[in-house]
């Protein structure tokens, strides 16, 4: 991925491992600051959602580079969009506070 | 100048320059379409009309080489299709082209991707050959189909008596079901309705959302109200359901006062509610300028449409894409961001750019006008 | 009702302490409701987290779209030019995948050899060779045409006219090449004439590399049979035996590999697949003579190959050029010949533009590389439609490889992209193969429709259109995304995969109409899938104007 360099790549992917456990964190901290309990399979869940959407982001970059700008923007359109929606729905679940009754 | 007599002036001057823009629109395309018919292939010149709807010219070069153009129209999605054939001395059909079509530009993209009319070439005009039309385009297809049949049939001169154009009974299905969904919505605004509103109007919505948006995908766009402005229908529609919803939905406002439409019918105010409830998000503020930004972009299209003379060009609506996936580019990356706005607003939509919203403004403003001058005189 | 919370707030709110008056400044409370603690010492372990989970949010999302960027990008992706000497470009494991027959080859009734006119080159040089001779004029019908090239016409009524327009085309082309398309072209058109004039063959068609038969005949004036010209050079007394036919293979290929190819396979030499009354070396290079022997030492078959380079192809017609894989493969079967005649077993170099004695296609599928297409180009995983063979007919003892199934053929039912957008409409609509041909059923393709397109087109030499071959959604890089459906697609029985591949195909990726690449004076606008890569670009490097538009992707 970096041409002319033979460790760049390596680091590149071991800056990325770090950051996600950072952002696991994040979540947690989040999470606790909204008054919600972490539970572990909802923020696997939430994690799992963003990491997918990173997917799709990075599917529809690499048909950009291969010259198919146009598809690699439908690309993220069409497959991030349920993707978003669902991260909403999982917002909605996991996060937000229910609604007082009355 | 207050801003009633703003709202007024700008009403009749929309009035205006909607009359204006057709009637432009039609001295334009009168001229257009002789010349269309020369420029389907290079290599015809000298084109004159010699009979309805049958052209003939030469190919270039060789002034003996007669070609005979003929033009058929039939009824397609969005407006009569017209297709042109060429013929050549021997009966051999050697291009075809579509002069004027107010399709959808990615429909009939599709049906000429699936190079249907190509089968007609090479083709005498005796032996039409079988074609498949291309599952998500089929009206299109089909009408370009028996168009170029009809104009084949034009050059050998045996034209077919043009009856009227038989309406499936799926329309009818469409149909019937787009009456039954208004009715729906009438009874439950209407006082006699004992139940849970709310929850009414949201089941009704639901339905008409996966009715007439993911099932059918025949909501009404800006390009219905071009078609109905224009007049197109008149020459034949192969589907009336979009046509038939806008109309209800204005009987249905006209009567009840309300706009019972964009509340419990229209499929893509369903999505936005749909999805605008997962995040719980509150309608926002609809301010002066929001008002009239959706006001000028909905008169700036519905003029250009008219003019052009062409509904489709002109849509800059996203139902399309987001139920069928029809539009272009542009259109595709609007619909995204709405649909993801939504999550965060409630109905952006609807509050920014739907022309439905002035569309129906305007009718009310008219109406407390007109009515409003009225009552005055019965009163004096 | 009274919040819990609000309850809870009251009690743990430092003012409303009786002890300490003031800011107790504070430990952590139990329950947050994102209160700071502790503003003066600094970023709290908190927002450290909160603020520094979202910048890492925001930043994997970042590093995604870049790595996702370059490695769409990326020198790897270009498959055939990078690993091929090490064998790491035929990357795709056929295991799972075996079968006995390939996809479509069951014969449906008798199956027949073909004939030497039915192959297209052929006949057009026997035709040209006619018409130059003064024996027939086209206006004298096809009646009058004479010898088989007159039979193969009279059969299929329509196809000489088609095939007389092309020369006429021909003609047109070289005009317009003349005229001003050798200026936008100019590094294209050199590129092409590097490799094939420059490396492939000399000026009067006679063969650089590998040597031909037929020009040694030529030379000489002797006819040369493949019992002579399969063992020239040989030395050795008898041919060195290997320790087993899987040996024989393991080398060959690796062999395969190091001489440049990105794929090889070996299969049996299936005589059904060879042309009758074609021999070169022979006079007339045996059309007459020849009849539909086949020379016992043929036993096996090794088929190797490379693809055309990626961007040009994608940038079809004008900016494309079979050449430069050609030119390699050809390089490689010449060295392959002289490899296993070192051995001292006989070898025959099958190769590209037309010299051949054989119908590639089959084989190509019998050695498990790919599959039969609706384009009639053979398709295989690692390469998509863009895969230009060579192969090396030998009577060595090999393990053959079996034909593989990996569900592409039936892809091309539904697909039809490349019937969609071939320029002269060759390619056939049929859902399932329908053309009986020979045995077997087919979708045929219009060669003389396929023809007057290369003579048409914005190219120096008219010999090539290859805009199927670039849509074709098989012929990507090697990319993950792509590796993902490549892999995902053939082990899925259910078959979604393939429709949602299909679906995201269809809408995602946007083309040209058919005509759209065609020269502009037939009717086209030299459209192109994607634009041309840089290095193809003459106004970037020559003094030139650029007054043409580019249609195409970027």
């Amino acid at each position: 991925m970096f041409p002319g360099t033979t460790m760049l790549n390596y680091i590149f992917w071991m800056v990325m491992g770090a950051l996600q456990v950072l952002i696991v964190m994040g979540l947690v901290e989040w999470l606790k600051s909204r008054g919600r309990k972490p539970v572990w399979w909802q923020v696997a869940l939430l994690y799992a959602g963003f990491a997918f959407l990173c997917a799709v982001v990075a599917g529809g970059t690499t048909l950009m580079g291969e010259f198919e700008t146009i598809a690699g923007w439908y690309f993220i359109g069409v497959l991030g969009l349920p993707v978003v929606i669902c991260l909403a729905i999982a917002v909605r679940l996991f996060v937000m506070k229910k609604p007082t009754q009355g | 100048m207050s801003a009633k007599t703003v709202e007024r002036i700008s009403a009749i001057a929309a009035l205006i320059i909607l009359l204006a823009a057709w009637i432009a629109g039609g001295v334009r395309s009168k001229g257009a379409t002789l010349e269309r018919i020369g420029n389907i292939s290079e290599e015809i010149v000298d084109v004159r009309q010699v009979g309805p709807s049958v052209y003939e010219g030469h190919r270039r070069g060789d002034a003996g080489d007669k070609l005979c153009i003929a033009v058929a129209e039939h009824p397609g999605y969005g407006g009569p299709v017209q297709v042109a054939v060429v013929m050549n001395s021997a009966g051999i059909i050697e291009r075809i082209a579509l002069v004027d079509t107010t399709d959808t530009t990615t429909y009939v993209s599709r049906v000429l991707d699936a190079a249907v009319l190509d089968a007609f070439l090479g083709t005498s005009a005796s032996r039409p050959p079988k074609v498949d039309a291309v599952t998500g385009a089929t009206l299109s297809s089909t009408a370009m189909i028996k168009a170029a049949n009809k104009a084949a049939a034009h050059i050998k001169g045996t034209v077919g008596e043009s009856g009227p154009v038989a309406v499936s009974p799926d329309e009818m299905v469409k149909a019937g079901l787009t009456v039954a969904l208004f009715l729906a919505a009438f009874l439950i605004s209407s006082r006699f309705f004992r139940w849970n509103k709310t929850y009414a109007r949201l089941g009704l919505l639901t339905a008409a959302t996966v009715i007439l948006g993911f099932l059918y995908g025949t909501q009404p766009s800006l390009a219905s109200l071009a078609l109905l402005l224009a007049g197109f229908w008149t020459k034949g529609l192969a589907s009336y359901t979009a046509l038939i919803c806008l109309v209800l939905a204005f009987v249905v406002f006209f009567a009840t006062k309300k706009n019972l439409y964009c509340a419990m019918i229209c499929p893509f105010g369903g999505l936005q509610e749909g999805l605008g409830r997962i995040t719980k998000r509150s309608p926002p503020e609809r301010t002066a300028w929001m008002k009239w930004i959706s006001r000028g972009f909905a008169l700036t299209a519905l003029s250009a449409a008219l003019y052009f003379r062409n509904p489709s060009d002109a849509e800059y609506t996203p139902f399309g894409m987001a139920f069928s996936f029809i539009g272009s580019t542009a259109i595709f990356a609007l619909t995204v961001l709405i649909l993801v706005a939504s999550l965060v607003v409630k109905r952006p939509w609807c509050a920014l750019l739907c022309p439905a919203t002035p569309v129906f403004d305007y009718l009310a403003f008219m109406r407390n006008w007109l009515t409003r001058g009225r009552k005055k005189e019965k009163q004096s | 009702m009274a919040n819990e919370h609000n309850a809870l707030d009251i009690i743990n709110d430092p003012k409303n302490r009786v002890t300490d008056a003031g800011n107790a400044g504070a430990g952590e409370n139990g329950n947050d409701v994102g209160e700071p603690g502790g503003e003066n010492k600094g970023v709290s372990r908190r927002n450290f987290l909160k603020f520094g989970g979202v910048a890492a949010a925001a930043a994997t999302m970042a590093g995604a779209a870049g790595a996702g960027f370059a490695v769409g990008r990326s020198d790897d992706a270009y498959t055939g030019y990078g690993r091929t000497f090490q064998g790491g470009d035929q990357f795709f494991n056929r295991e799972p995948f075996r079968c006995d027959v390939p996809v479509m080859m069951e014969p449906v009734g008798k199956v027949v050899r073909p004939e030497w006119t039915e192959y297209l080159f052929l006949r057009l040089r026997a035709l040209v060779d006619i018409i130059k001779s003064g024996k027939w004029t086209p206006d004298m019908g096809v009646e009058a045409l004479p010898g088989p090239v007159g039979d193969h016409y009279r059969a299929r009524p329509g196809e000489l006219e088609i095939m007389l327009e092309s020369l006429q085309r021909n003609v047109k082309r070289a005009e317009a090449w003349k005229k001003g398309k050798n200026k936008r072209y100019a590094l294209a058109g050199a590129y092409n004439m590097a490799l094939r004039l420059g490396g492939m063959e000399l000026p009067g068609h006679v063969q650089r590399i590998p040597e031909d038969p037929h020009d040694e005949h030529m030379r000489t004036g002797k006819p040369i049979p493949p019992e002579d010209w399969d063992y020239r050079g040989i030395w050795r007394e008898k041919p060195m035996e290997f320790k087993s036919p899987k040996h024989a293979s393991v080398l060959i290929k690796r062999m395969a590999h190091q001489f440049g190819m990105s794929l090889v396979g070996i299969t049996k030499f299936d005589p059904r697949f060879m042309f009758k009354g074609v021999m070169r070396g022979m006079p007339d290079k045996g059309h007459y003579t020849w009849g539909d022997k086949v020379p016992e030492h043929w036993k096996s078959i090794i088929i190797f190959g490379v693809p055309m380079n990626w961007d040009g192809t994608y940038a079809a017609v004008g900016y494309s050029t079979s050449f430069d894989a050609y030119f390699r493969s050809r390089v490689a079967a010449s060295l392959m010949e002289r490899f296993i005649r070192e051995l001292g077993y006989p070898a025959r170099a099958q190769f590209p533009g037309s010299n051949y004695e054989i119908m590639m296609s089959p084989y190509v599928q019998l050695a498990g590389l790919g599959q039969y297409s609706r384009a009639g180009v053979v398709m295989v995983p690692e390469l998509g439609a863009n895969f230009r063979p060579a192969a090396i007919v030998t009577n060595i003892e090999f393990e053959y490889d079996k034909p593989i199934d990996v569900k592409m053929a039936d892809f091309c039912k539904k697909c039809k992209i490349c019937a969609e957008q071939c320029p002269s409409g060759a390619i056939p609509f049929d859902d399932e193969p329908q053309t009986v041909v020979r045995g077997f059923k087919r979708w045929k393709l219009n060669e003389e429709k396929c023809y007057q397109q290369w003579a048409s087109g914005p190219t120096q030499d008219g010999l090539g259109c290859r805009v199927c071959i670039g849509v074709c959604p098989y012929s990507r890089k090697n990319t993950w995304i792509h590796a993902i459906s490549r892999e995902m697609e053939p082990r899925d029985p259910t078959g979604l995969v393939s429709q949602g591949l299909l679906a995201m195909q269809k809408n995602f990726f946007k083309f040209h109409e058919a005509e759209d690449y065609r020269s502009d004076w037939d009717g086209g606008k030299e459209a192109s899938y994607h634009n041309p890569p840089w290095w193809m670009r003459a106004e970037n490097f020559l003094e030139i104007e650029k007054d043409w538009e580019y249609h195409g992707m970027e």
